[in-house]
Parts: C-alpha cells; sequence; structure tokens
C-alpha cells in the first residue's frame, strides 16, 4: 500500500474543471516534482493532497485513511502534525519575529514548545537563518524569507512536506540552493517530498515527475 | 422639573402690566378680564428692594402676593404669614438665614418721615422655596400683597395680574405654548396698548436662547460622536475582512480548526471589547476632570445654577453602553468568522495572498 493514494479525484471551481479523474501513488520519503503550465491544476492538487480542500469526485487516501472521511477538527490536526507547507509566498505574518512565525505550527498544535524551538534553531543554524530568527519577516531577504518558511513546515517533522512553487521568487543561484536543502532535509527527516513547479530546473532535480495538463496527471518517472 | 414648568410655577401663563404703572385693584378691565373668562388670576404688587443682614445685602425682586389666588394660578404653596417673607434657596444660602430667623427689607420708596431713604422693614423668613432657576431661587422674594401695599403707601394698587388662559382655550391640535401665544395676542387686541402683555417665558428668552444653542451643539457632538462611532465599525470590519482573514487562513493552512480559532477569536474579541471599555471609563475621567478644572469649560454664572458641567454617568448607562458595544462586536466577529467558514482554506489563501 503506498502511503498516499489519489484515487479518481476531480475538482471544478466553479465552471473550470480544475482536475480531471487524477491518480497518483506517493510513496513514503520518495521525492516528486509536478510539472505544469500555469493553470493545469497543479497547486491545486498539491493543496488537496494537503486536506486543504476537499475533492468533488474520488478520493485522497493517506496510509489507507480516506481524508474526504474526516471531520474539520481532525482534517486541521492532519494538517498539522502531518503536513509541512512551503508556499511560493512566504505567508510570514509581520506581526510576529521569524522564530514565532517558525513556532506556529506548534503552538497550534501545543507541542512541546522548548522541544520544537530547538529543533528551529538546529535547522536555522543549518540554512544560514540563525541570525534572522529574532527579527521581522520584512528585514529579511527574500532567500531568508523562503528559509524561515522552510524551517516553519518542518518545525514538527511532517511525514507530508508540500512546496509550490518555493522558488518562484528567486534567482536561479538561490532556486537550486532552496530545492537541494529541501531534498536533503526531506530525505534528513524521512518525509515525503511534492514539489510543484514550472521551472524545468527545478525538475531535473527528481527522478519521479507527474506532469499536469488540462487538469489530468501523467507520470513520468526517470 | 423642566424649565419651562418651573418659570410657570414663578408666573402663570401670562404676566399683564399697565402702561401706567401702578393700577386699582378694582380697576375695570378687571371685569373685562371676567368676560373673556379668565378665572384663575392674581393681582401682584411687585417693586424692587435690597435684603440685608449685619454682613450682607442682596437686591431682590419683591412680589407682593395673596397667597391662595396666587396659589392657584402658579402652584406656588410655599407658607406666607403675616409679617413673614418667603425667600428663595439661593438667597437664603447667601444670607446664611434659615427659616424664622429675622431679616430686613429695604424697599425703594415709601418713607413717610424722609423722602428719598428707603424705607427699612423686619420680616421673618416663614419659608424657603426652590423653583429650580438660580435667579428666582436667589432674587425672588415674597410678602403679603397687604402688607407691601402698606409699605409703599400704595393701599388698593397692584402692577401686575397674572392669570392662566381659560380652559376653553386648550384643545389637542396646539402645543400649551402657542395657546398661550394665541390667548396673550387676542388679550392685547382686546385690552389696547395701554396694557403690556407678556407669556411667563418672555423674561427669560435669554435662557431659552441658552438652551435652544445647548441643544444644538449637543446635538452636533452627538452626531460627531454617530460619524465617529460609523468610522470605528468601518475600520473594524475592514481590519477583520482585510488584515486578519488572511492570517487566519494562514494559520487554518498550518492545522487551526474551526472551533479553535472561534476560540480565538471570540477571546480576541472579548479583550477588544474589555480594553476599550476600560479606555473609555479613562476617557470619561479625564474628561470630567477637565471640565471641572479648565476655565474653557467654564459657564456663564448668569444663566445657569452650576458655573461648571459636570457629567453624570450612571452605572447604568455604562453598562447599557458597554453591553450593547459587545452586542455589535459580537455580531460583526460573527459576519467576520461566517465569511471564513464558507471559504475553504485553499480559496482563502490564493484570494488573500494572490
Amino acid at each position: 500500500m503506498s502511503f498516499i493514494h489519489v484515487d479518481n479525484v476531480s475538482k471544478n471551481f466553479g465552471q473550470v474543471q480544475a482536475l480531471r479523474n487524477v491518480e497518483m501513488q506517493l510513496e513514503l520519503g520518495g521525492q516528486y516534482a509536478i510539472q505544469g503550465a500555469s493553470g493545469s491544476g497543479k497547486s491545486t492538487l498539491l493543496y488537496l493532497l494537503g486536506g486543504l480542500d476537499r475533492p468533488d469526485k474520488g478520493s485522497i487516501l493517506v496510509e489507507g485513511k480516506n481524508l474526504d472521511t474526516f471531520n474539520d477538527a481532525e482534517l486541521a490536526r492532519f494538517r498539522n502534525l502531518w503536513v509541512g507547507f512551503v508556499f511560493q509566498f512566504h505567508f510570514l505574518l509581520p506581526s510576529m519575529n521569524c522564530l514565532n512565525n517558525a513556532l506556529l505550527p506548534a503552538k497550534i498544535g501545543g507541542a512541546d514548545l522548548s522541544e520544537v524551538e530547538e529543533r528551529v534553531r538546529l535547522l536555522a543554524q543549518k540554512l544560514g537563518v540563525e541570525h534572522c530568527l529574532k527579527k521581522s519577516p520584512f528585514e529579511l531577504s527574500g532567500g531568508e524569507q523562503q528559509r524561515v518558511n522552510i524551517i516553519r513546515a518542518l518545525s514538527l517533522r511532517p511525514k507530508l512536506l508540500l512546496c509550490d512553487e518555493p522558488t518562484g521568487h528567486l534567482d536561479s543561484e538561490n532556486s537550486e540552493k532552496v530545492v537541494k536543502l529541501l531534498k536533503g532535509l526531506a530525505s534528513e527527516f524521512g518525509s515525503t517530498l511534492v514539489v510543484v513547479t514550472h521551472d524545468q530546473m527545478v525538475v531535473s532535480h527528481f527522478a519521479q515527475r507527474y506532469v499536469m495538463k488540462d487538469g489530468q496527471a501523467s507520470y513520468f518517472p526517470l | 422639573m423642566t424649565l419651562k414648568k418651573s418659570l410657570r410655577l414663578a408666573s402663570g401663563d401670562i404676566t399683564l402690566f399697565s402702561e401706567d404703572g401702578y393700577f386699582s385693584e378694582q380697576a375695570d378691565f378687571l371685569n373685562d378680564l371676567e368676560e373673556l373668562q379668565i378665572n384663575q388670576r392674581t393681582l401682584v404688587l411687585q417693586t424692587e428692594g435690597f435684603v440685608i443682614t449685619e454682613n450682607v445685602s442682596r437686591g431682590v425682586l419683591i412680589q407682593g402676593v395673596s397667597p391662595d389666588s396666587y396659589a392657584g394660578v402658579t402652584g406656588f404653596k410655599e407658607e406666607l404669614l403675616p409679617g413673614g417673607i418667603s425667600i428663595g434657596v439661593e438667597l437664603a444660602e447667601t444670607l446664611g438665614v434659615k427659616k424664622g430667623d429675622p431679616i430686613r427689607v429695604a424697599l425703594a420708596n415709601g418713607n413717610r418721615g424722609f423722602k428719598g431713604l428707603p424705607r427699612l422693614e423686619t420680616y421673618t423668613v416663614s419659608s424657603i422655596f426652590e423653583l429650580g432657576l438660580y435667579e428666582k431661587d436667589l432674587r425672588g422674594v415674597y410678602i403679603l400683597k397687604s402688607e407691601l401695599q402698606q409699605s409703599l403707601n400704595l393701599e388698593g394698587k397692584v402692577n401686575q395680574v397674572l392669570m392662566n388662559i381659560p380652559a376653553s382655550e386648550r384643545n389637542d391640535q396646539t402645543s400649551y405654548s402657542e395657546e398661550i401665544e394665541n390667548f396673550a395676542s387676542r388679550l392685547r387686541s382686546y385690552l389696547g396698548p395701554a396694557f403690556s402683555i407678556r407669556p411667563y417665558w418672555s423674561d427669560f428668552s435669554y435662557l431659552f436662547e441658552a438652551v435652544k444653542t445647548e441643544k444644538f451643539w449637543i446635538g452636533m457632538i452627538l452626531q460627531i460622536v454617530v460619524v465617529i462611532s460609523i468610522f470605528n465599525v468601518l475600520a473594524f470590519i475592514i481590519f477583520v475582512n482585510e488584515k486578519r482573514s488572511r492570517e487566519i487562513f494562514l494559520l487554518k493552512a498550518l492545522g487551526l480548526g474551526q472551533e479553535r480559532l472561534k476560540q480565538v477569536w471570540y477571546m480576541f474579541i472579548f479583550l477588544f471589547w474589555f480594553l476599550s471599555c476600560l479606555i473609555s471609563v479613562v476617557m470619561v475621567w479625564c474628561f470630567n476632570f477637565m471640565l471641572g478644572h479648565l476655565s474653557f469649560f467654564e459657564l456663564p454664572g448668569d444663566v445657569y445654577h452650576l458655573g461648571r458641567l459636570e457629567m453624570i454617568i450612571g452605572r447604568e448607562d455604562y453598562l447599557l453602553v458597554f453591553l450593547s458595544a459587545l452586542v455589535w462586536l459580537l455580531f460583526l466577529s460573527w459576519l467576520g468568522l461566517r465569511r471564513v467558514r464558507q471559504q475553504s482554506v485553499l480559496y482563502g489563501l490564493r484570494r488573500e495572498f494572490s
């Protein structure tokens, strides 16, 4: 049984059919790229995987459990404990410093803060942004903000790391660094990594790829 | 007691003066009043004078009245005994006298032996009244008409008729003030230019002007309060919808459930409300302090009883305002939460961060 099984999933937004009968199998610890043009449905698929929305048709099974059967509280808990999101736009809250931003999932889930803070500091050291933790997000460069974003996503050691265009607003040098970081950290934590991108350079780092076109996914392993 | 009621208590509906000054209590025009069915009327002898104690003297308006008929017209029912004088509460305080104390009154004329010198009479304070009008309570004194006539050598003469309009003039279509005005106008035509006829408020028109101005400014201030409140409500709606909804969707993406969100949200709202209440109480206290201490807020003493304004806000008033504000806040936050609930996290994130 695969870690995640996307079974014949469709999703509509009004008249627009974003996903059409998508089939997908993701293994625990696997690293995947989902490639596609803008509007192809790749981000929608990613967010459905992360329990941010529910499919109109079909099901998403995580370790055999259908996400559609989860109530709101269970789905929120799933997002908190199982999923780490890395968004294209960092989505860091300007009203708190970077350390507190990184600790948000732990605070929401009621995790042991001292343990998580220790992990956050280690990650920050590893990613070279330890000096940024006491700063506000707006004091940081784009690359630094994205690193804090990654730290927040990994702070609770999620089983599923979902990245939506993580290099979307970075230059090629920084993009490559971020992709390598993501892959390395996901391996270290044993997380399944799914990266949505339209950037060929990013895709080239992944052996397992899905290509999205008109709401449908095709698997292209190397 | 309202301002108009207080004024009426001092003079009845209409006051009639003769242009010739004093007139006989048996004058012919009094029969005309009878014909006009003015049954509630009283004759008054009014003059100016001074009340004197050992240390203080005050200019006063002395009214010589017949207690029964005067009470019938005005409703003024203070005890007035022979040799007695009824004075206002402010005057009593100024002079430092109480019921039963003697006071001397200097009348402007009437000294039989030495022309040009005032006549001094001693009266006993038989009652202390309070009409609620500072000027009346400070300057009005009442003695028996017959005693004043005797002191002024004006036996059988008076200079005012106070009257109430006949019951037949009353109707439900017009206000009481209008009825009085209409009747006074008819009386002027009937009696001719030899008499001056004034509605009870004419002597205090400046007071009404002051109250009118005051009402205008209170209205303006209330309107400003309402406009500011509307801006606050709009700001709060924008704050909830535009600023906080972004954070809410992000927190939901990171695993915050709807129930937990509701708890956090309402806790935030209660905190917001509590702090607002606290600040408003402090502001009221500060404003009250300024009213009591800054000369800018001083009131003209010749118009108002008090030289200083003071905000009188009771516990019930605070409760009413604070509870209304809480209900309003809860309603607005419920609308905000409903909006968040109706949108999926995915839709919200895309909309808020696009």
